[in-house]
């Protein structure tokens, strides 16, 4: 569904990002794991076309590299980026229209997806009308995903979901992904927390240094020594 | 003699409030100080003038015209001055701003020469309506409170309820994240200075057509005005930039009753209240907390 092919990103003379090539099949659920400065969130921008890439990255089999981040997720990619980013002075609710921004869809179509994410999500029903920063870090976590799912996205990326947010939180976000997944959406899982990111994906890839270090399924990562050592602390 | 002067001063503070919307929204959106918006408002003025003598539009349309012109004008000033500078260093920004006012006030100078001369005649007539024994209020002055509020209005209507307003609110707030909702950024920085500037252009003619007085350079000094409304409402705030304006129109208009043969010229008010601003508050009245650079 998503295929990156040696992707370079430099920021004037750094190299943030070498060579990185990876894949997300639909139906997956995939995780890039990496410390800070791995080029994680460098990869994600890449992708969403929020900065400027060589190499080659492919949606569907459309090439979407260079294109403009607003055309990216007209074609099915929504973002749940890092440090949340809700729109601070406006309320829930018009964060949630704000992600269903590209869509055509009618009224109850738009009802029947608020519907379902006040469900996932029954603290923001509460909060309908509450202006979206005064909101705790869980709860402005628990907008931004609903507010990517707004767009009905075909692929959702999430990048660090868990920072930031205290351990009983990061918990519940990680469920709330477990049913996503559950409902059989693509996603690409962006974290440092490998030990939440492996219970949810099927297959992952790890990052250091801007170049991908180790690629498998999870159980296999499970196994190898050098991501139990550097990552799940065993 | 005081209320009087302070429905003056409504009516003054309402023209501040039209021109100064627009920088404050661009800033808003940009996080630039537009200095070129007061030449865009003596657009506006040209464009009535024109529109009026040669195009035979009554005043109405004359207005309507003003205002598509200064949009299409605001915009072209965005996409080849401001855009291709985006990335760097905002002063950049600021001289092209400067740039493109005295270009277009020198063009106005070149083709219009740089003499006052009046607002072309329009069939309308100017009449007073009295108040009270004491209040009273010329129709010119009464429209500009009625078509600011209008305006005020329909603009918080815009921003509130319709999906490209909301989408301004939410690239002012943090424009990454609304591209990522798919927002295109572009666009609504493009219908920012559309609105800007027809809200300058409107201000703009019936300020023109309110003195009688129709000149190259005549958008200068309200756009520097707008500036020290702006900083005193606080950079961005829409409701601060509303209250701004109209203090801003009150104390002028309060110092022209009482105020006569005061050290201070009336014009030069603004610029204290921008330099005490910046000296009490810099972030203005409903300004959020400036962050120290």
């Amino acid at each position: 569904m998503l295929k990156i092919d040696q992707l370079h990103v430099s920021y004037g003379s750094i190299q943030a990002v070498r060579n990185v090539s990876l894949h997300v099949d639909e139906g997956e659920v995939v995780t890039l794991i990496g410390s800070n400065g791995a080029g994680k969130t460098t990869t994600l921008q890449a992708i969403c076309g929020l900065i400027p890439s060589k190499g080659s990255i492919s949606y569907q089999g459309e090439k979407i590299s260079g294109l403009a981040a607003h055309r990216i997720v007209e074609k099915g990619i929504a973002m749940v980026p890092e440090g949340r980013r809700v729109f601070p002075k406006l309320s829930v609710m018009q964060n949630l229209m704000m992600g269903s921004y590209t869509r055509k869809a009618s009224k109850q179509e738009l009802k029947h997806d608020l519907d379902m994410i006040f469900t996932l999500f029954p603290r923001l029903a509460e909060r309908k009308e509450q202006f979206a920063g005064t909101m705790s870090g869980g709860e402005q976590q628990m907008l931004a995903i609903g507010r990517a799912l707004m767009a009905k996205p075909k692929l959702l990326i999430l990048d660090e979901p868990s920072m930031g947010l205290a351990p009983i939180v990061v918990k519940g976000i990680f469920e709330t992904i477990h049913q996503i997944k559950a409902n059989g959406l693509t996603i690409l899982l962006i974290e440092q927390n490998a030990m939440m990111a492996l219970s949810v994906a099927d297959r992952g890839y790890g990052l250091e240094h801007g170049e991908i270090v180790f690629h498998d399924t999870v159980e296999n990562l499970r196994k190898q020594d050098i991501v139990k050592k550097a990552y799940l602390g065993k | 003699m005081l209320a009087q002067q302070l429905l003056n001063g409504v009516a003054l503070g309402f023209t501040y409030v039209l021109i100064a919307i627009g920088l404050t929204m661009i800033y808003g959106v940009l996080k630039l100080l537009h200095f070129a918006h007061g030449v865009i408002y003596a657009v506006g003025v040209f464009a009535a003038m024109i529109g009026i003598l040669y195009l035979n539009m009554n005043f109405i349309v004359a207005c309507l015209f003003a205002m598509i012109i200064a949009a299409i004008c605001g915009v072209a000033v965005e996409r080849f001055a401001y855009r291709p500078l985006r990335n760097v260093h905002p002063i950049t920004t600021l001289i092209s701003g400067v740039g493109i006012a005295i270009f277009l006030e020198s063009l106005f100078q070149v083709v219009f020469s740089s003499d006052p001369r009046a607002f072309p005649d329009t069939g309308m007539k100017v009449s007073v309506w009295k108040i009270s024994e004491s209040i009273s209020i010329t129709n010119v002055k009464l429209t500009i409170i009625v078509v600011g509020l209008v305006a005020l209005v329909l603009l918080y209507a815009f921003l509130r309820w319709t999906k490209m307003g909301i989408a301004i609110q939410a690239t002012a707030q943090d424009m990454r994240a609304a591209s990522l909702m798919g927002v295109n950024v572009n666009r609504v920085v493009a219908i920012t200075f559309m609105i800007g500037s027809a809200f300058a252009a409107i201000a703009g003619v019936l300020v023109a057509y309110d003195i009688n007085s129709i000149y190259p350079t005549m958008g200068s000094v309200p756009g520097l005005k707008a500036f020290c409304v702006v900083v005193l409402g606080g950079l961005g705030s829409i409701p601060g930039t509303i209250i701004g304006g109209l203090i801003l129109g009150i104390v002028e208009s309060l110092s022209e009753g009482y105020l006569n043969g005061m050290i201070i010229d009336k014009d030069a008010i603004a610029f204290v209240i921008l330099i005490i601003i910046l000296l009490v508050k810099p972030s203005g009245l409903f300004g959020r907390k400036v962050e120290k650079v």
